[in-house]
């Protein structure tokens, strides 16, 4: 695997294969490639059919394929996991031939979900006085929900400074009671769309409608903003999340994906 | 060329007039992940070589965005 140090390095890798039909997961824009770069962050593995591009993480590697045919052979990294993630729209028929052949190569499917999404959700519910924005002060308490709510490799886990400026974005909503944090609800502004990357609430409230009002604050302010949609991926198995979304407001809009991750070999998880 | 512009989009989402939207990619009414589908038809039809530096949402963002792409890397030769 070797590191990939500017744009003119990657272009020359990747542009070969961005022709039609060309296997691909790549979902990435200029300004995250350049990021990358910035950090250093970007390696690649060539292989006889195609590219394989890693985007280095604090915990595991970020991978995204371009192959001209699904039959080539590759090694993957083995000091740590390697995950990735397939999107497709629900009718796409080489979604089941893709899925098998990395599973074939050692990669589980640990991460079925789906995209759902809701343009006008439900406001019924008033606003609650115990939900408002995160507070700097709760960095570390919204982090340790995140934490112990999502998958460690595919739950796109922030860091303490990534959770700290979303707080400071105003893209963090808290429920709490008594200081106690009951639940969180991490976005992201994109154009007109709000999308929810983390919604969590604490085992100990659950089931007391605290992901409810923390949809119906962040409902408010999208009507406030003027925002048009709220998007957001749930695991296709958590039928408690799903009911929840679409009593919201939320339905599928014809996007899944598969978060699939591969182990080294040596390690135990 | 907008003729087949438009027909390579129709084929992502047939439920758009894409003659009228000017902010394809900033509405998030072309997918993310449609990009990548959508610079392999372009480079295929048009035997162009968009690459990772053209990855720009307003060069996608309308058609005429997209087909000032096209004239400029055909320019470019």
């Amino acid at each position: 695997m070797q590191k990939i140090t500017d744009l003119t390095q990657l272009s020359g890798l990747l542009s070969p294969f961005l022709q039609k039909g060309v296997f691909t997961n790549n979902f990435l824009m200029l300004p995250d490639y350049e990021k990358y770069l910035s950090q250093g962050l970007l390696y690649y593995t060539q292989t006889e059919t195609g590219v394989l591009l890693f985007h280095r993480r604090h915990t595991h590697w970020q991978l995204y394929y371009f192959l001209k045919r699904l039959n080539a052979s590759f090694a993957l990294p083995q000091d740590k996991p390697t995950v990735m993630e397939i999107v497709s729209r629900a009718n796409d028929d080489s979604f089941a031939s893709v899925l098998a052949f990395w599973e074939k190569n050692g990669f589980q499917n640990r991460l079925p979900r789906k995209r759902m999404q809701a343009f006008a959700p439900q406001t019924k519910l008033a606003p609650a006085r115990e939900v408002n924005f995160a507070r700097h002060g709760d960095a570390k308490a919204v982090l340790e929900l995140i934490k112990a709510s999502f998958d460690p490799y595919l739950g796109c886990i922030p860091t303490q400074a990534e959770i700290e400026q979303k707080i400071a974005q105003g893209e963090v909503i808290c429920c709490k009671e008594a200081d106690k944090l009951q639940g969180v609800l991490e976005f992201a502004r994109k154009g007109n769309t709000f999308f929810i990357w983390h919604l969590a609430v604490s085992p100990q409230f659950r089931r007391q409608g605290v992901a409810r009002k923390l949809l119906a604050f962040l409902s408010a302010l999208m009507q406030r903003e003027g925002k048009r949609k709220i998007q957001l991926w749930v695991q296709t198995t958590n039928l408690a999340a799903r009911k929840l979304y679409e009593q919201s407001g939320f339905h599928d809009d014809g996007w899944e994906s598969a978060g699939l991750l591969y182990l080294p070999k040596t390690r135990k998880e | 060329m907008e003729e087949k512009v438009l027909a390579i989009l129709a084929a992502l989402n047939p439920d758009v007039d894409f003659t009228a939207e000017t902010n394809l990619i900033d509405d998030d009414i072309l997918d993310s992940f449609d990009i990548i589908t959508l610079v392999g038809e372009l480079n295929d039809t048009f035997k162009l070589d968009i690459g990772p530096q053209h990855l720009l949402p307003e060069n996608f963002n309308s058609v005429t965005a997209i087909i000032n792409l096209i004239k400029k890397l055909q320019a470019e030769g």
